[in-house]
């Protein structure tokens, strides 16, 4: 009987023993991290709550997913993603009418983890992006994530299986007003383009933009349409006016508070067009014709 | 099976010690361990390399190495923040060298396909650094990316970037029996390995000339009909050897068909055929995403719709 057990229980070992072989990279999965500095916080108190890809060493190209907390217990006073290893956002990380952050980005040739070079031989998570919660009244409650999606950087998009732990944060009945500020020293970044394409907006004049700054992260981008009024705008941005004569104004401001603007020159209107010479010549010849007829009508 | 049996009651509690250390740590089984393109990584405080008297840079494992140290520091000194970028590419090619994703540099390669770059202006910030090659046709290498985090007044340098050659095939598809031409730039005068992936990989060889580039004529008679991949590495010395070149499809048919020469791009990505995956290209994708009926060049996944597959394609391919 005894025998029969252990046959049995060596058989289960040769049988997990193989699925792990065959099958265990599919297990293989990487991890987002929230993290905060602690766990427990008074009211009106702002923390920061840190969303990090640990991808335990594969390389990553693509993220995608759901923040998911309770807004009776917390407040979310903003997202700072100055920092992400995120080059770009298909949807920026942004609080929905469902109180979901959702966000989702790319990584140009992927991403295996951050390279300390005093320590090459270890690589850290990297950052997606920072949430500065407020707690509003004493609770127990989770910042949950959830469903995460990885692509691996392998030309295919495949889709990696993504786990994620809650945060447990406690707000306790103190009342704290402490508020973390974001300061920034430099201005942003920004890269602009006008172009034209078929496929984008039915070949029509559209802006494209790419607006960062690694410190404090981008606060807003804001287009001027000759006399039209300032407008956020994100990209891609149908112009509104498609003549192009109009000069355009791109304010970009940064968490810090710090701005830039950059201007682009209207098409100037060409006074010596073709139609335009055409008219001209036709109303010299005009004048000179008449001007004869005065004579010939004078000189009778 | 019953020597087998006593096998297993004999070694019960090793065979459990395995189960349980690989249920554990399964990447020790899963883990990329064929990494034989030692990109070194190291890093120092200063002006001067404290590593260049004391016989040159850690040659590194496998993957990349760090090490450095420090010197005594005045805080009143501003010490620059320098990148610098060293490795092999193809004689006289464009090198491009991306920071986030936009290209930050490009330099060209020596006759002896040798390059190095620096650039500094950095903040204390982690960044994504990509570089990659172009040979004389415009064909581009496979991506090498590190994101790596600088510290203000430290100089990094990157070496030991050795570059997948490129590659390309005169036919998308090749009547059975005849020869398919596979062609690319490498290093001069090395060993470049071709594969030839179909339900076995069938692996040859062929040698770089002075200018990199390289030929082979493969014989399909030996290839099943149907559709088949191609892809190349040259190898260094024993200890590096590049990555794979990304595959490139045929077909082995019943007809010869010439590669469609006016074809967009070789890019998966290249919505506007610039001959480059990047901010128009993204934004273009941008615009379709969750959309209905996007247009069949955009939808790279050919899912029917605009996803994050579709965006990690075209991040793969990314040139800046």
């Amino acid at each position: 009987m005894k025998k029969f057990f252990i046959n049995k229980i060596n058989k289960l070992i040769i049988l997990t023993l193989f699925l792990l072989l065959g099958f265990g990279h599919l297990a293989h999965a990487s991890n987002l991290k929230i993290e905060a500095s602690k766990n427990s916080f008074d009211m009106e108190e702002e923390f920061y709550v840190d969303f990090s890809l640990d991808t335990e060493g594969l390389s990553v190209n693509g993220v995608e997913g759901s923040i998911k907390f309770n807004n009776e217990n917390l407040s979310l006073v903003r997202i700072e993603e100055g920092k992400s290893v995120v080059s770009l956002w298909v949807e920026k990380p942004e609080i929905t009418a469902e109180n979901t952050i959702k966000f989702s980005g790319i990584i140009p040739n992927g991403f295996d983890g951050v390279i300390d070079p005093f320590n090459g031989s270890y690589k850290k998570p990297g950052l997606l992006f920072r949430a500065i919660f407020k707690g509003l009244k004493e609770s127990s409650s989770a910042i949950s994530a959830f469903p995460i999606n990885t692509t691996l950087n392998d030309g295919m998009g495949t889709l990696v299986q993504t786990t994620s732990f809650d945060l447990s944060i406690n707000i306790t009945n103190n009342t704290n007003s402490h508020i973390i500020k974001n300061t920034s020293d430099t201005p942003p970044e920004l890269d602009f383009q006008i172009i034209q394409n078929s496929d984008l907006y039915a070949g029509k004049y559209v802006l494209i933009f790419q607006a960062k700054d690694k410190e404090a992260g981008i606060a807003s981008v804001k287009i001027k349409e000759g006399g039209r009024k300032w407008v956020e705008i994100e990209s891609p941005y149908l112009l509104k006016d498609q003549s192009r004569h109009n000069s355009i104004s791109i304010l970009t401001t940064n968490y810090g508070g710090i701005s830039i603007i950059k201007n682009i020159d209207g098409i100037p209107y060409k006074i010596f067009n073709k139609f335009n010479l055409l008219l001209l010549l036709g109303v010299i010849g005009l004048f000179i014709l008449l001007r004869k007829i005065y004579k010939i009508k004078h000189d009778k | 099976m019953l020597r087998m049996n006593n096998l297993f009651l004999k070694y019960n509690r090793i065979f459990l010690f395995f189960v349980i250390f690989f249920i554990c740590f399964p990447q020790i089984l899963f883990s990329y361990t064929t990494d034989l393109h030692p990109v070194t990584i190291t890093a120092y405080v200063g002006m001067e390399d404290p590593n260049a008297g004391g016989g040159g840079n850690n040659p590194g494992g496998g993957g990349s190495s760090g090490g450095g140290g420090g010197i005594g520091l005045d805080p009143n000194i501003n010490l620059p923040t320098i990148v610098n970028f060293s490795g092999m590419a193809y004689p006289l090619s464009k090198v491009y060298i991306l920071k986030d994703g936009n290209i930050a540099v490009t330099t060209i390669a020596d006759p002896a396909a040798n390059f190095s770059v620096s650039f500094s202006g950095l903040n204390t910030n982690t960044y994504t650094f990509s570089v990659y090659g172009e040979d004389s046709s415009g064909r581009k290498s496979s991506f090498f990316s590190f994101p790596i985090y600088i510290t203000l007044g430290t100089t990094v340098n990157i070496g030991n970037i050795f570059l997948s050659p490129t590659i390309d095939i005169d036919k998308s598809e090749v009547k059975k029996g005849d020869n398919l031409v596979i062609f690319g730039q490498s290093i001069p005068k090395k060993e470049i390995v071709i594969s030839v992936h179909s339900d076995q990989e069938l692996f040859y060889k062929s040698t770089s000339n002075n200018m990199g580039g390289y030929l082979y004529n493969l014989d399909t008679s030996v290839l099943e009909i149907g559709k088949h991949q191609t892809k190349s590495k040259s190898i260094l010395n024993e200890s590096q050897i590049s990555q794979y070149t990304t595959p490139l499809n045929f077909i082995v048919g019943t007809e010869n068909k010439l590669k469609d020469k006016v074809e967009c791009s070789l890019l998966r990505g290249d919505l506007n055929c610039d001959n480059h995956v990047n901010l128009i290209d993204f934004s273009i994708m941008a615009y379709w995403y969750k959309k209905q009926n996007p247009p069949p060049k955009i939808d790279l996944s050919s899912d029917g719709k605009i996803s994050l597959v579709d965006f990690s394609i075209m991040a793969f391919n990314w040139t800046g």
